[in-house]
């Protein structure tokens, strides 16, 4: 660990470390003899960034470094500028929904907002709260216990708690855990409406539907490593090495797949249920070779649709290699 | 790894080769065992992190120290050399073996109950009073590794600081039995009190606040209302508080089983009951509590 | 400082809970009876005339209340356990179930968290340890309140009632500042604070101090009852402390002033542990 390998080019999509809200340098973080995060560097600019991997990837770790709760073991985290490590005034524009439960039993939801209000000194803590409580959509339960609460409304009043004091970075940690559709809905387009005003907003998941659905960026971390990073159909273009598959509906099939095995783009075709799928490395020269492959075949095509542009498909890829 | 295809969607059921296990099962004494033996691990903090095997294996090491000193001593002198009595052992580790059981029984008990995982164990060929006493027995078990333990090291010890082993341990040779009983006995109730405490609450701060107040506590209120009661041995025929003491009955069944002789200046004397009381109440003790353990453990939502 | 009271203001309903409260409650009047039981028994065996005009003083009634009731139960044991639960319970149980992150991801120095939650870790061990001391040592002296100025007076300067009592108190209002301080500085550097705790107090206080004197002076109990001697002025067939006075003050100021610091240092330095 005496020499740090040279920083890997900036990931497109992503935002330039000088001038990001979030900028992540060079940094690693072991446990012992186990690597957590391994030499990450990274930009987040305003908007929803979703930090995607599989449990144990090291998401919760390089969010808690965002949070200022972990030391970076290398590099340096920056959070508006600044270090995070050991600067709790940060916390005046940084807002944090910890992935853990429990909350205080015996305090209603309404005092537990309140008192984050208090804690960031604000003019008016009492408004403050009942904003925040509207926001998350929780008046109907705030002067109950949140000892009694479900997991659903833990979650959001965690949220009301945090973004209290309209924080400019909001850094959520498994959010969406437990919230049911309606409550997930709510809060995703309560996020989106964040972002639009300019916040930054970070949150780690490993439900692909989430991100895919919420977060405009994505970056990926898969053992430590950042795998992947901006826009998801942007990274998928860039896995030059993994055949994109695409599902074409024609005139006829079977004469069209005998074309496209002859073009130089096609890496395989598959007739299987009147359906032909068709395997090529080169998404741009595939789409340009198609329509002339076509052509010349006498073949109309009535649907080109690529099957695999799922985040789940590129996560899958990006886990796997 | 197959594409999913949302238009595609129809639905399907693979079969992936998941067989059910066909072979022979080893039933409920083989679940008890592994439970008992895996418990057994854990009181040591054995395939745990370093911090959880800490505290264990110190209060071992602490409650062995006066045999240590024992052996040291005669072998310096190369004499036969008494600085511990076999029937007063206990009474100088009584606080550690407190805290041994302090410390463990709430991460044998402990753990499952704030993890929920009960009806892990209750949906498998283990009896719920089989998890109660595998527990129990386990943290008996580990507690002999205070008890008979260091006993054991204490009599070879001596028998090897003379010069004469062989007359040594034919001469003592009743206190073998009489180690063993002891050890025994007294592993098997301060593992009861500690586990039927240690299963009522989930967390570790109750659990270990509370055997610690049962023992540490417990035993000086029994030694000193006793001391008010005999009027420090002028008034000799009220020592039934002393019974309360789990210190005091412990001292007194070691004095029974090893058919010693009690101090009549000292807090047995003062007391001047009959030392088969002790035993009696030990004995019952320790009933009620593994009975109350067990009776938790039949009731307990899983 | 409005902070600090909104620290000590949660701190005060964590430790006040109702089952927590109750149990300990149980616990602080032990001693209490305890007295009950040594007035009645004394009564019978005669060791003090019980009617106030002719009350006789005798050594060992002073002599139970120092060194059984005080000093061994009540300093001994009820105020490192009252300390060690309401300390671990102020932060130390914050952080095992996770709540402590709300209170420190905000923008509040980290002394304005630990100072609250210290002061009422305290003041709540005070409240639970002084008022049984209080309260049995009255009842073991058997006094009426009322003769109680009077005999201070007369006794000025000697072994007297009110000396051994505000002695004690003073002593454990002092010792319950630095037991609590050194517990919650445990409950921050690792999770299992309480049992360490215990192997502190029984084991180290308990029994290594009394079998290696010169220990006395890593043992927060010994600094306590010096404090009771300094203050209590009592005469030493009374109650007799292994540590001088100053001393005692001295080195639990050092002491208190060193777990403090380590605490808030740690708590700078706090890191979240691994989920669970």
């Amino acid at each position: 660990m005496t020499t740090s390998p040279p920083p890997p080019p900036p990931p497109p999509g992503a935002v330039a470390a000088s001038d990001a809200a979030i900028a992540v340098i060079n940094v690693s973080r072991w446990y012992g003899n186990v690597v957590a995060v391994n030499d990450i560097s990274f930009g987040i600019g305003p908007g929803v960034t979703g930090l995607l991997g599989p449990n144990g990837a090291g998401k919760s770790t390089m969010l808690h470094m965002l949070s200022g709760f972990l030391r970076p073991s290398n590099g340096e985290v920056r959070v508006l500028g600044k270090s995070t490590w050991q600067h709790p005034d940060m916390y005046r524009q940084v807002g944090l929904v910890p992935e853990r439960e429990a909350v205080y039993p015996f305090l209603t939801g309404y005092e537990f907002v309140l008192l984050a209000a208090r804690l960031q000194k604000l003019p008016d803590p009492e408004a403050a709260a009942a904003r925040a409580i509207r926001l998350v959509d929780l008046e109907s339960a705030q002067h109950r216990a949140t000892g009694g609460y479900s997991k659903g409304m833990k979650q959001r009043v965690k949220v009301a708690a945090a973004i209290v004091h309209e924080p400019q970075v909001l850094l959520l940690d498994e959010p969406f855990n437990g919230a049911d559709p309606r409550q997930r809905l709510h809060m995703m387009d309560m996020l989106r409406r964040m972002a639009a005003d300019g916040k930054t907003i970070v949150f780690s998941s490993h439900i692909l539907e989430e991100v895919e659905r919420l977060a405009e960026n994505v970056l990926v971390i898969v053992a430590g490593r950042l795998a992947a990073s901006g826009d998801f159909r942007a990274i998928r273009q860039l896995m030059t090495d993994r055949p994109h598959t695409f599902t074409v509906q024609s005139s006829d099939n079977r004469r069209l797949a005998s074309a496209l095995v002859a073009d130089p783009s096609v890496f395989g075709v598959e007739l299987e249920d009147g359906r032909l799928s068709v395997r090529t490395s080169e998404f741009a020269a595939f789409t340009v070779a198609l329509p002339k492959v076509a052509q010349a075949a006498e073949v109309s095509v009535f649907e080109l649709r690529p099957t695999d542009e799922s985040l789940e498909s590129v996560f899958s890829y990006l886990v796997k290699r | 790894m197959s594409q999913p295809s949302p238009e595609r969607a129809t639905g399907n059921i693979y079969d992936l080769g998941y067989r059910t296990y066909q072979g022979a099962r080893l039933g409920r004494p083989y679940a008890v065992l592994s439970l008992y033996l895996a418990s057994l691990r854990a009181a040591f903090g054995l395939g745990r992190r370093t911090a959880a095997k800490i505290m264990p294996v110190a209060l071992v090491i602490i409650a062995a120290l006066p045999a240590v000193i024992q052996l040291g001593v005669a072998a310096a002198t190369s004499d036969e050399i008494e600085l511990f009595r076999a029937e007063d052992y206990y009474d100088y580790i009584n606080v550690v073996l407190a805290l041994f059981v302090a410390a463990v029984a709430p991460e044998l008990v402990g753990r499952d109950l704030r993890s929920r995982t009960l009806s892990l164990y209750f949906s498998r060929a283990l009896k719920r009073e089989d998890y109660a006493l595998g527990k129990l027995a386990a943290l008996a078990t580990a507690m002999l590794f205070l008890t008979l333990v260091p006993q054991l090291v204490m009599f070879i010890g001596n028998a090897f600081s003379g010069s004469e082993w062989r007359d040594y341990i034919t001469d003592n040779l009743e206190q073998i039995p009489q180690i063993i009983l002891s050890a025994v006995l007294l592993s098997l109730f301060t593992s009861a009190i500690g586990l039927a405490i240690a299963a009522q609450t989930p967390r570790r701060a109750f659990a270990i606040g509370g055997i610690i107040a049962v023992f540490v506590l417990g035993s000086s209120l029994g030694s000193i209302i006793t001391a008010i009661m005999t009027g420090d041995g002028d008034n000799p025929g009220n020592g039934y508080p002393l019974l309360a003491s789990p210190y005091a009955l412990m001292r007194g069944v070691t004095y029974w089983i090893f058919r010693a002789e009690v101090d009549s200046g000292g807090e047995l004397g003062h007391a001047d009951l009959p030392l088969w009381l002790y035993a009696v109440a030990m004995v019952a003790i320790t009933a009620a509590c593994s009975a109350y353990l067990v009776r938790r453990y039949r009731r307990i939502a899983a | 400082m409005t902070l600090m009271l909104v620290v000590a203001r949660l701190t005060s309903r964590q430790l006040l809970g109702k089952k927590r409260t109750l149990l300990f409650g149980l616990l602080a009047l032990m001693p209490v009876v305890l007295a009950f039981v040594f007035r009645l028994a004394a009564n019978d065996l005669g060791y003090t005339a019980s009617d106030a005009d002719s009350r006789v003083f005798l050594p060992d009634d002073a002599q139970w209340v120092a060194s059984a009731l005080l000093a061994t139960i009540i300093v001994g044991s009820l105020l490192p356990l009252a300390a060690l639960i309401f300390s671990t319970a102020a932060l130390g149980s914050e952080i095992e179930d996770g709540t402590a992150v709300y209170l420190l991801s905000k923008p509040v120095p980290r002394w304005q968290i630990l100072l609250p939650k210290l002061v009422v870790a305290w003041l709540v061990t005070c409240l639970f340890v002084v008022p049984p001391a209080v309260i049995a040592s009255i009842v073991a002296f058997g006094a009426d309140p009322e003769a109680f100025p009077a005999s201070a007076r007369n006794r000025v300067g000697d072994a007297n009632e009110l000396g051994i009592i505000l002695g004690f108190s003073i002593a454990i209002i002092a010792g319950a500042a630095l037991y609590t301080t050194m517990f919650t500085f445990l409950s921050i550097a690792t999770t299992r604070a309480f049992i360490i705790g215990l192997v502190y107090v029984f084991l180290w206080e308990g029994i290594v101090t009394r079998l290696f004197t010169g220990t006395r002076i890593f043992s927060v109990r010994q600094y306590s009852l010096g404090i009771a001697e300094l203050f209590g002025n009592m005469d030493t067939a009374i109650f007799d402390a292994r540590l001088g006075g100053i001393a005692a003050v001295l080195l639990m100021l050092a002491a208190g002033a060193l777990c403090y610091w380590f605490g808030l240092r740690r708590l700078q330095r706090w890191e979240i542990g691994e989920a669970g």
